[in-house]
């Protein structure tokens, strides 16, 4: 029974430790990014991934030298973190340029949309306003593809999937890589 | 593809044009614009003409909504984020710390459901399937012995619950021979549990019979989220010795298979006194499960398990000559094993059928009484929609459970063989009263036992989403429980009295079964509402006015004089009866809030008062006092954070008022896990359980086993996966 007491005053000590991890780990929460990966960065990385895998036609830049503008609909947060995770980002030897925008008009003048959970209701007002347009629409809603979006992100469980309806795409000239098509989950109903 | 090595600094460099995107791309010449004249609309198709004044207001605009923080722009330059080199594949095994995977969406469902994640129990340091429904609201999971586990879900807990329904991938783990569940012999590698859904209150229409105060529902994982291997093992004081191996392949292109094989070992618990319990066990088990996706339209699943282990305890047994009664020292055998197979079949998007079939068999041996069971299992489900607005579910079942027993002088059944079968049928149409609004579920159970005949157990929902960010909802349910075996059939000798107390032969106090014992009845009514204030916020609250009737009483008899076995000795009997009544009330609220990305904290609160009353002419002196057999009060709280350096902290509180009728005073309970994953195939952890304190969960009512108190444990753990 002592080893027991042993291992009660060994707990208690530690005890006091998380403790003290936790007040460090408040005191130092603001502005320090976690080391697990949290949803948005998986969501960037894989928005990152997306765009390595997918061709834009010539005419969709001003130049050869024009970044990748990534439009998101979505809070400070999301596009603050997807603004510091792509700022040292290539894709086609393009880098990236990320910005939050409310008005779906705004859009326009992107390459890649993204329409984040939140905003999911405005996914219709906005697929319209770049349906003609060589964006790569990204949404996370259940009906985001029946809407005309190109790459949606699901869960399954804790891990992130995405599906993809690469009909929009094709009408507009991106072109998907086979590679992404075949990772795509497919979808339950079509 | 061009060469831009100048464009990252550029960009940066250019806030205003930047940001307000002027630069207009190139006329794509095979896209049709809106207006189908490609010549006069160069810059954007669709795009109105937006003069100058506009332009730059929206600029100015969207530079103040892009910047109200000035230090978030510095921070771009000490990103590096290694998240940002992973292939597409790497990202996909990853898991993502998030509450917002159930996110906008707040359940709908009109019950009371709790889902534990596989994530929750990797993080809640749980060794057990027992353990791991600590961290459900609603349930009350104490343990009796270090292999004993009482559960219940509001109210009317023991060793021998009865009015809980425990499923594993559809498989029903509960022994009819008292309803209840040996939790000792329910464990997966716990990798492979995608979730435990607790559903509280009755589940009776879907479920059937004995789904009375809830179900618990374990699915696995499908064995194409389970490839590769994994490896995990440790051990700790109490804890002294546990492993896993599971591997996970590929055939072809759609079939899909796991293996798993499991060790695990146990210190004894402690007794008041501080010495060991000994109730020390051990246990092996191993399984597989084979997915094929033959089409796109049919998935077929066979899956099986085996175990066998060996398990201490000490029961009290009584006896007709002096000392009257005695502690024996118990090694307890079980095995078993199971096979199951399901064949799923989808018609269109909106009907499916479902087939399962399996086979189960069970045997304990303990030194009161031993007992081997077979069951067969048939059930059969077809969903279809009809009128768009109907979602439909029927299904038959059926199941047949044979079982031969041995007796002991403490405990016996009569007859010792006996083969039940149970036919079943549901009906439950969800109908969508107004679109995303208004849910309203009618659905019953019929089915014909063998113990009481035929029992209906009808329910009816109501799910309002007053907005998307708030639940309401509502149900009235008749369910009921069934006799079970022992109820029927058992007989307890409980204690012996040295004569020259009640007379001059020695007494005897037994407890009868009986077979004019009825089914228990319930009448549910839950109010439930559900609340999302805040995207990192949720909150779930549950209450409940549960009326039962023809509950379990034990009714004393007439002393009759026995004579075997010898010596001759009068018996004081009781038998079992359906003469208490009463009401149970309660309120259960589980909540979530996420302040950061790397930290989530949930608090569960659940209250319960239960009454219980006897009906005229019974005379039951002690069952009764089951209504404080339940605490009043529990809390629990989590804590799960996401440091740096790869390391997870997790800690738990939960407090759990006092039993009095079992003397088991309240107690708070410490729980902590540390793990470290430097990466994706490595996880190191330790965890402490009940630190500072030993305390008692439970005490033993039917069989008499020691009354024993969880000790402090702490154990280490490492899991490799590939």
């Amino acid at each position: 029974m002592s080893l027991a007491r042993t291992i009660q005053r060994i707990a208690k000590r530690s005890f006091l430790c998380f403790l003290v991890a936790l007040l460090f780990g408040l005191a130092t929460s603001s502005g320090r990014a976690a080391a697990t990966a949290s949803e948005t960065e998986v969501k960037a990385a894989f928005l990152y991934n997306f765009v390595k895998f997918v061709d834009w036609p010539a005419e969709a830049f001003a130049s050869d030298t024009t970044p990748f503008r990534v439009a998101v609909f979505g809070d400070e947060d999301v596009t603050g973190k997807l603004k510091v995770l792509l700022s040292d980002k290539k894709a086609h030897g393009r880098s990236f340029e990320v910005k939050r925008v409310f008005n779906p008009q705004d859009a326009k003048n992107s390459q890649i949309v993204f329409i984040t959970a939140p905003e999911s209701k405005r996914s219709m007002l906005i697929l319209d306003a770049v349906k003609k347009l060589p964006v790569l629409t990204i949404g996370e809603s259940e009906e985001f593809l029946d809407l005309g979006g190109v790459i949606n992100f699901v869960f399954e469980d804790t891990q992130l999937r995405f599906e993809i309806n690469p009909e929009p795409a094709e009408k507009v000239k991106l072109v998907i890589s086979s590679k992404l098509l075949r990772l795509a989950k497919k979808r339950g109903g079509k | 593809m061009c060469s831009a090595a100048v464009v990252g600094t550029t960009a940066s460099l250019m806030p205003s044009s930047a940001w307000g995107w002027e630069t207009e791309r190139t006329d794509s010449n095979d896209m049709k614009s809106s207006s189908g004249n490609k010549a006069s609309a160069p810059a954007v198709a669709g795009r109105k003409p937006t003069n100058g004044r506009k332009r730059w207001a929206a600029v100015f605009a969207a530079v103040g909504f892009m910047f109200p923080a000035p230090g978030r722009a510095e921070e771009a330059t000490t990103s590096r984020n290694p998240i940002m080199d992973k292939t597409l594949e790497e990202l996909m095994e990853m898991n993502v710390t998030s509450v917002s995977k159930r996110p906008e969406k707040l359940s709908d469902a009109a019950a009371a459901i709790y889902v534990i994640t596989d994530e929750d129990i990797r993080r809640s340091g749980a060794t057990s399937i027992a353990e791991a429904l600590r961290l459900a609201p609603g349930l009350e999971v104490a343990r009796q012995d270090s292999h004993t586990w009482a559960i219940s879900s509001r109210g009317f807990n023991d060793e021998f619950a009865n009015q809980l329904l425990v499923l594993i991938d559809g498989r029903s783990v509960y022994t009819p021979l008292f309803a209840g569940v040996y939790w000792d012999v329910q464990d997966l590698v716990l990798e492979d549990i995608n979730r435990i859904e607790v559903i509280r209150g009755p589940g009776a229409s879907l479920w059937g019979a004995n789904a009375v105060n809830g179900v618990i529902n374990i699915t696995t994982k499908p064995a194409k989220d389970t490839q590769g291997l994994l490896i995990s093992g440790g051990g700790g004081n109490e804890e002294t010795g546990f492993g896993s191996l599971r591997y996970g392949g590929k055939i072809g292109d759609n079939m899909y298979y796991r293996v798993y094989a499991k060790y695990l070992n146990r210190d004894d618990s402690a007794l008041p006194d501080g010495s060991d319990a000994n109730d020390n066990w051990s246990m092996w088990r191993g399984g597989f499960r084979y997915d094929w996706q033959a089409t796109d339209e049919n998935l077929l699943t066979l899956q099986g398990d085996i175990y066998a282990g060996e398990l201490n305890q000490t029961v009290l047994v009584p006896s007709l000559t002096a000392p009257f009664a005695e502690f024996l020292q118990d090694k307890v055998h079980v095995g078993g094993g199971n096979l199951l197979g399901r064949w799923n079949h989808r018609f269109s998007d909106s009907s499916e059928l479902a087939f399962k079939a399996y086979y189960d068999r069970t045997e304990r041996d303990r030194v009161v009484f031993s007992e081997k069971r077979d069951t067969f299992d048939l059930d059969l489900q077809h969903r279809f929609q009809l009128g768009g607005w109907n979602d439909i579910i029927v299904g038959l079942g059926y199941n047949l459970t044979s079982d031969s027993l041995d007796n002991t002088f403490a405990v016996s059944f009569n007859p010792r063989h006996r083969t039940d079968s149970l036919y079943s049928g549901f009906v439950q149409d969800e109908i969508e009263v107004i679109q995303d609004r208004l849910r309203l579920t009618l659905g019953t159970k019929l089915e014909h036992n063998d113990y009481t005949g035929w029992e209906v157990q009808p329910n009816a929902r109501l799910s309002w989403s007053i907005t998307k960010k708030q639940t309401a909802w509502f149900a009235a349910s008749r369910a009921i429980s069934t006799p079970s075996r022992a109820e029927d059939d058992i007989r307890i000798n409980r204690l012996a009295i040295p004569p020259g107390i009640v007379g001059p032969l020695p007494g005897l106090v037994s407890q009868f079964g009986s077979r004019s014992m009825d089914s228990k009845e319930l009448i549910a009514f839950e109010l439930g509402y559900r609340l999302q204030p805040h995207d990192r916020v949720t909150l779930d609250l549950a209450t409940f006015y549960n009326i039962y009737d023809r509950q379990r009483s034990l009714e004393p008899g007439t002393p009759f004089v026995e004579t075997t076995p010898p010596p001759p000795h009068v018996v004081v009997p009781y038998t079992i009866n359906n003469l208490i009544d009463g009401e149970v009330y309660g309120a259960e609220l589980a909540s979530s809030f996420q302040p950061t990305d790397w930290w989530r904290v949930r608090v569960n609160y659940t209250f319960w008062s239960i009454q219980l009353h006897k009906k005229p002419g019974s005379n039951d002196p002690v069952l009764e006092g089951a209504e404080n057999d339940s605490p009043k009060h529990q809390v629990g709280v989590r804590s799960m954070m996401d440091l740096p350096g790869h390391l997870e902290l997790d800690l738990g509180l939960r407090y759990v008022d006092a039993l009095q009728n079992r003397d088991v005073p309240a107690y708070t309970a410490f729980d902590a896990r540390l793990g470290w994953r430097p990466n994706k195939h490595w996880e190191f952890s330790v965890v402490g359980q009940s630190l500072f304190n030993v305390h008692k969960e439970f005490a033993p009512s039917y069989i008499q086993t020691q009354t024993t108190e969880v000790e402090t444990s702490v154990y280490g753990k490492i899991t490799f996966r590939y």
